[in-house]
Formats: structure tokens, C-alpha cells, sequence
């Protein structure tokens, strides 16, 4: 059987499954709940879009007055711009979540890479999206690597997600970061590390072990 | 101070939403609901969900159809699963099962079908929404709040579970 053959198989055997979610509920209109103001009132800017757009341009110059001023003090101040930033760590049940805060410095995350791989992987697909590039490399074996360098900026996170594995904390050079290795082999194991003086987190997702791992982080350097 | 980042682009897409919210926002109350087991939880999780949809109106072509229906509680889903998740969260990594979602039997014999049913929440609305409703990975990343290779991960996962399911049944990959 072929990829599209394959494909084809997954389309129809989850549009039944979707079909089997809802019939498992109530018809739409037998579905008769009274909803409350609390929710009514969180719906009605959505539902009328003229309603938030003067809120918008007023939160808009709120918070555009109080950077102005923050703004001129972080750019002539370095430590103060690192210490601005600020990366929490979010564990959930299932996964965690590196949530970032503070003002973005500007850094080009498409201009760093690995500059060491084992021997036989290839890049295979690059992605360069808004605030985050991420490099997929793949040996003869078809076993993949992937690493990603994104921009530290409000709203941004980086999520691991984890089923089992154990957590360590590490350095790569001299950066704090993370390591997540799933204890029976079977998913990738997962670095990740912070580099606040450049606005950058970066992380590598490979079935390589350890001190591999750590290699190719090291070698992380600009390469444009 | 909640500000709403996108709006919907047009009239046409208003319009659209409007049919959607009016026609499914009680089947998708009833859905997160069954999940979540409070009433205000639940309507949080609707309301998450029409604020997704508003964002992503374009993907639904007919509002009142079967397919958008289905659509909209895989999406009420996923927001109620992300809830449930907040409520586990522990100051510590703890190993625990990935969260079930919404029940979708189907008979044995429908191979294929029943073992993406079985999958868990998380792995099952990814295999849905990019087999039947062509999500890419970035698209699902943004829904889930997942980076790129985070989805890309879990799709990993999702079809290596789902081989699994397919193989203890008997059924040949």
C-alpha cells in the first residue's frame, strides 16, 4: 500500500470517527442550556466586532506609553535588557510549558543552527516562521534530529511534551537548560536551553544520547 | 483587561460565526460539559472555542452541516482538555495517563475507525483534524500551543500508538 493509499484509508476512517463524537451527543437543538450573563457578556464583543475596537486602540496606547519609557532605559542598560526578560515554567499533567515575558530584543533566530551533527545526518526541511526556525535533519537510517531557535517574546512558549520521562537539569555552555529522556527509548529525548542575553531559547530533539546531544547544543553558533 | 488580537476578517465570515455560535453553542456546552463536570468550566471552554473559530472561521465552509458539527466539538474538545490539564497541574513532573476525550464508540470490526476512537484525547484530535479536516502540523501546533517539532512529536506518537491498537487487534500494518 502506498503513502496515498494510506491517506486515504486515515481520511475516511476519521471522518467516521468524528461522525461517531458527535452522534454520541444530543442534536443541536435538543441541546437547550441557559447559558449565563458571565458568558454573554464574553461573547458579545466577539459577536459584534465594532464593540472592541475602540478598547483595542486604548490598550493599544496604554501599553505603548509604558514602554516608551522602559524601552530608552533597556537599551542603554545590558543587564538590565537580560534581567528584563523572564522565562516561567509551566508543568501540566501531560506536558510542560516554557511561557516567555518581557519585551523581545531583536534576534535574528534564523541565523543560528548546529555547526557539529553526527556523521550521516542531512538537512532535510527547514521552516522559518515569525519568531521561531526550526531545522530537521535526517541520517540513512531515517532517524530524524530536530533543532529549533526561537525569539524570547511575550506570548511565546515552547512545549515538551512528556510521558514519563525524567527531567534534568543541565548546562550548555554555560546556559541553563533542561533535558527530558524518555526512560524506555521509545520517543526522542529533548534539550532545552535559554540564552537571555541574546532573546533566545533554544531546543533539540534527537534519539541520540546524551553527550551527543550536549555536542551538537555546544556547536550551536551564527552561521549567516 | 481581555483584548481580543483578531477579529473576523468580513461580513461574510460574521455571518457565518453568528450561524455557527447560534445554532451550536448548546451541543458544544453539552460536549465540554461531560468533560469538564462544571457548569462555569464548561462555558469557559465554549467560549475559548468560539474565540479559536473566530480566528479560524475559514475553515468552515457550510455552517450547519454534519461535518461542521463535528468539527466544532473536536474543537470544544481540545479547549476542555486543555482546561482539565490546568487543574492537574503539580509543582512537579508526575508520570500519568494521557486525558481520555469525548466517547466515539464504534464497533470492533471497523478496524481503522476503532482504534483512532480508542486513541488518547490529545493523539486522536490530531489524527482527526489533519485526516479530516486537513490541518497541517503548524496549524495544529497553534491549536494545541505546541511548538513545531513539539507536533511534530505527537504525530509521531499518535501513529505509533495507533499501530500498536491496529497490531493487538489482529490487523495487519
Amino acid at each position: 500500500m502506498n503513502q496515498k493509499q494510506s491517506d486515504a484509508l486515515l481520511q475516511e476512517a476519521a471522518r467516521d470517527v468524528c461522525r461517531a463524537m458527535a452522534d454520541a451527543l444530543p442534536a443541536p437543538e435538543d441541546c437547550a442550556h441557559a447559558f449565563s450573563p458571565a458568558f454573554d457578556r464574553k461573547m458579545r464583543p466577539l459577536l459584534r466586532r465594532q464593540a472592541y475596537r475602540p478598547l483595542l486602540r486604548q490598550a493599544a496606547a496604554v501599553l505603548l506609553a509604558a514602554f516608551v519609557g522602559l524601552g530608552a532605559w533597556l537599551l542603554v542598560d545590558g543587564d538590565a535588557r537580560a534581567a528584563f526578560l523572564r522565562w516561567v515554567r509551566e508543568v501540566y499533567e501531560t506536558h510542560l510549558l516554557y511561557r516567555f515575558q518581557g519585551e523581545a530584543v531583536e534576534a535574528d533566530h534564523a541565523a543560528y543552527a548546529p555547526t557539529w551533527l553526527p556523521a550521516g545526518y542531512v538537512e532535510t526541511e527547514r521552516h522559518e516562521l515569525y519568531s521561531q526556525t526550526v531545522i530537521i535533519y535526517e541520517n540513512a537510517e531515517g532517524q530524524q534530529l530536530s533543532f529549533s531557535c526561537g525569539v524570547m517574546q511575550e506570548g511565546a512558549a515552547v512545549g515538551v511534551i512528556l510521558e514519563g520521562a525524567a527531567e534534568e537539569a543541565v548546562t550548555v555552555s554555560g546556559l541553563p537548560g533542561f533535558y527530558y529522556e524518555d526512560p524506555e527509548g521509545d520517543d526522542q529525548s529533548t534539550l532545552i536551553w535559554m540564552d537571555e542575553s541574546l532573546g533566545l531559547s533554544f531546543d533539540l530533539q534527537t534519539f541520540e544520547d546524551f553527550s551527543v546531544m550536549l555536542h551538537i547544543a555546544e556547536s550551536v553558533d551564527l552561521v549567516k | 483587561m481581555l483584548i481580543y488580537v483578531s477579529s473576523i476578517p468580513a461580513a461574510e465570515g460574521r455571518a457565518k460565526f453568528e450561524q455557527v455560535y447560534r445554532h451550536y453553542r448548546g451541543l458544544m456546552y453539552e460536549a465540554a460539559f461531560r468533560l469538564l463536570g462544571s457548569e462555569e468550566d464548561a462555558e469557559d471552554a465554549v467560549h475559548q472555542a468560539f474565540l479559536y473559530l473566530a480566528e479560524n472561521i475559514s475553515k468552515i465552509s457550510e455552517p450547519i452541516c454534519t461535518k461542521t458539527r463535528s468539527y466544532v466539538v473536536i474543537i470544544v474538545e481540545s479547549k476542555s482538555l486543555d482546561m482539565l490539564r490546568r487543574r492537574k497541574r503539580r509543582p512537579t513532573v508526575e508520570l500519568g495517563e494521557n486525558t481520555p476525550g469525548l466517547s466515539a464508540a464504534l464497533p470492533e470490526d471497523r478496524g481503522l475507525a476503532a482504534a483512532i476512537a480508542k486513541l488518547p484525547g490529545r493523539e486522536r484530535e490530531l489524527i482527526l483534524l489533519k485526516y479530516a479536516y486537513g490541518y497541517t502540523n503548524s496549524e495544529c501546533a497553534k491549536l494545541f500551543g505546541l511548538s513545531y517539532h513539539g507536533i511534530h512529536s505527537l504525530d509521531q506518537r499518535a501513529k505509533n500508538k495507533l499501530r500498536q491498537l491496529l497490531q493487538e487487534e489482529g490487523i495487519d500494518v
